[in-house]
Formats: structure tokens, sequence, C-alpha cells
């Protein structure tokens, strides 16, 4: 069947309808702008886009916003793995220039030459240490061939005191360190001079990386940022060797209280790597 | 239930096409949202319902853009009036037809436009209809999309 024409259809009013619609607006929005005002339509409109552009306009912001944040936290990524890099490499460098110089050593040893170092006094690498806190604080270190670890030996690093060898065998020896909570060491105080004893840190404290100085006198006179080093009482440690720096000083107030220092250690034992080991004289 | 879905997508349309973020922008052009939205219902729903959805989206897109009021009216009814005439052709169906109709609505609605109110600089004018065309073709199939899942929804009476 053929389709009728569209003019022929009963579309047209509706058409017609819509039509004059449009006409209706369009004089009423011409009147309106003539009287510099807008059409009430038109005004209706605007309200209801108004919130809703404001509303993808701040989508937006937020999108962009969070476009940016993932840029900069991929810079912050790739300068972090760079930084990595660079630390990973002086630290080949750094293990090279120890190996190096071990077989330095060994080689004087050989051919009968005196060693630069002090006789006493022996390079060894960290190669391991001991797990939970409540256990016993220790790590395992192990000298060049031909170095022999004895127990009783000091260990120590260019920083400061790290702790004492408790067990040896060979080039290889488990020595006990400062946050051990059964360590001792006999310190004096610089430049107050006041002399004490070292242990190892309360675990149940607020902060148990901190070691304890205890034995003071009550009268003692010693202040916030004093150095702590090995004391020349017994034969245990060499003397002036630095332990920490007092970071707080708490009792003495009451009658027959002693006082306590808390001290933080030079040497960060979670960083070990090379160590001193200096063994005593006498 | 149709007519109001729709004059919600043309409010948010006109909004969306206000609100278009700058980056999104090609040389200061964004989408026609409105007009290809026009087009769609037309060839989805007819020729009176696209004419209706012209005046619609013709006072949508006046009121927001505060353009020309009558020459926009009048684009867009024709183009939803012309798109409504395909209705019912086999190609329409396919939703690659969506970018066909939206660049053939955008150049009709120019084309009124430079009749009825033609725009100070003709050259810019084309460089913005050209980008405006390639931007309503890329956009036209989700509109597309929208306008044929309102129809399954709500199937159109039979028209012409």
């Amino acid at each position: 069947m053929r389709r009728r024409p569209f003019y022929q259809q009963a579309e047209w009013r509706s058409l017609a309808g819509v039509t004059l619609l449009a006409v209706v607006l369009t004089v009423w929005h011409h009147r309106a702008s003539n009287a510099n005002r807008t059409s009430l339509p038109e005004r209706a409109v605007g309200v209801v886009i108004g919130p809703v552009q404001s509303a993808f306009s701040r989508g937006w912001g937020e999108v962009a916003l969070a476009f940016r944040s993932v840029g900069r936290a991929r810079q912050l990524a790739k300068e972090n793995e760079r930084l990595k890099s660079q630390i990973a490499e002086k630290e080949a460098r750094l293990t090279e220039r120890q190996n190096d110089y071990l077989k330095y050593l060994r080689l004087l040893t050989e051919l009968g030459f005196p060693e630069p170092l002090p006789p006493d006094t022996i390079p060894a690498r960290v190669i391991g240490r001991s797990g939970a806190r409540f256990l016993r604080q220790t790590v395992h270190i192990e000298a060049a061939a031909g170095h022999e670890i004895r127990q009783g030996d000091v260990v120590r690093t260019e920083k400061g005191l790290v702790g004492r060898v408790v067990a040896a065998q060979g080039n290889r020896g488990t020595a006990t360190i400062l946050l051990d909570p059964n360590s001792g060491v006999a310190a004096v105080v610089q430049p107050s001079g006041v002399v004490g004893s070292v242990l190892g840190p309360d675990l149940t404290s607020p902060d148990p990386d901190l070691l304890r100085l205890v034995r003071l006198d009550r009268n003692a006179a010693i202040s916030i940022g004093e150095r702590v080093v090995t004391a020349a009482i017994g034969e245990t440690y060499p003397k002036d060797i630095p332990i920490g720096v007092i970071e707080e000083v708490i009792g003495g107030t009451a009658p027959g209280e002693s006082k306590t220092a808390l001290v933080q250690p030079y040497v960060a034992f979670d960083q070990l790597d090379w160590v001193q080991v200096v063994r005593p004289t006498g | 239930m149709p007519i109001l879905s729709h004059c919600v997508m043309f409010l948010l349309a006109a909004a969306l096409e206000r609100a278009w973020p700058q980056p999104l922008r090609v040389a200061s052009v964004a989408p026609d949202l409105v007009l290809v939205l026009v087009a769609c219902i037309g060839i989805t729903r007819g020729p009176v319902a696209g004419y209706a959805a012209g005046l619609a989206g013709g006072l949508f897109s006046a009121a927001s853009t505060q353009g020309p009021f009558g020459t926009i009216l009048l684009s867009h009814m024709v183009v939803g009036f012309l798109a409504g005439q395909a209705r019912g052709r086999v190609f329409v169906d396919h939703i690659l037809a969506a970018p066909v109709v939206a660049v053939l609505a955008t150049l009709l609605a120019a084309l009124i436009q430079l009749v009825v109110a033609p725009p100070p600089a003709f050259v810019p004018w084309l460089g913005q209809l050209a980008i405006g065309l390639l931007y309503n073709a890329v956009i036209s199939p989700v509109s597309y999309t929208y306008v044929r899942a309102v129809n399954q929804r709500w199937p159109a009476r039979a028209e012409a």
C-alpha cells in the first residue's frame, strides 16, 4: 500500500502545535530581550541547568585533580626508584671496596708485611642478626679468613660501641649488642664525669630502643645531650668508646632514689653492615 | 515517561556541554550534545517526536548558550524532523549510523545558522564547524545507545 504524504496524516496537528509553541517562545524571548530581561522559560531552564552545570564543573575539577595526583605519584615513584638504584650502586661499591680491603689485609699477612691497623682491630662483616626483641639481641659476624675472633672481643663501628663477642669459632663469632636486655657496660658521662652502668633497654617502656644509664648518684649533675662513653673500669671494654647521648633524665627526686638516664645509642643497630672487632688489651 | 527521560537527558546534555572541560575541547570547541541527542531521538521515534524534541532541546540549548534563540530553535526542530523522516530505514538500526546522522545534523544546523544568522567571520566559523562535525560524530554512538535503550523500554507508537 502506498504511504500517504506526511501533510495528509493526522500528525500535522502535533507539528502545528509544536510550531506554534516555538513561535510563542521566540516571540516571548524577543519581547523580553527588548526589555533587557530574560523570558520566563529561559529563566526556568537557567535555574534548572545552573546547579547541574556546577556539579559537572566540580566533578571535572575533582577528576583533573585526581589525574594530577596520579601523575605526581608516578613522578615520585620514579624518583624513588632512581634514588634506590643510586643507593644500591653505592652500597655495591662500598662492599667492593671493603672486600678489596680485606684482600689487601690478607695479602699483607701472606707477604709478611705488618698490618696497617692496630693488631687488635679486625674488620668483620655482619652476616646475621637475632630475631624477636624479647630474645637475646645478638649479631653474627665474620672476619676475613685468617683472622681469628675470640670470645670477649669488643665489637664497634666508627660511630660507637656495638657489643661484645660471646661465642667465637675461627673467623666467625656471635656478639651480644647493647640492645640486649642483659647487656651491661661501665660508662662515664662526658663532660660531667659521672660514672654509671649502661644497661639494655627496658622492653616494657614506651621507647624500647633507648639504653638505660643506671647506678647514678642522686646528686649527679648530668644533663640531656651529654655524651656517654665506656669507662676505664675493669678490662671488658677499652675506655672512651662512644655509646650514645643522654635523651632524658628520670628519678632522683624522692629520698634514696637514684637517677636513671635514658641514652640514645650512636649506632643504628638495624643497619649494621661492617664492624670492627677490637681485642681488649691486658 | 520517555518524554521525562529525554527532558532529563537534555538538561544533563546542556549542562555538560557548558561545563565541558577545557582539556577535552578541541580548539575551544565542545561537542553539540543536545543537537546529537535531538537527531538520535528523531531517527528512533519519528518526525513528530523529533520535531518536539528539537523544540525542547533547542530551548535548553538556547537558554544555556545565550545564542540566537529563534535560530537555535529552528535548527534543532528541523534536524529532529528530518532525522525522523529516516526512521524505519534499514541503515539507521545500526549503531554506526549514529555518526553519519550526527554529521548530517550538524551540517544542516550549520547551514540554517549560516542562512538565518550568518556568522561575522566565515573562515573561523568553518574551522569550528569541521571540528564540531568530528566531535559530534565521535560522541553520537553514546547518545544513540541511550536513545535506543529508552525506545526499547518505552516503544514509540506507529507514526508516519
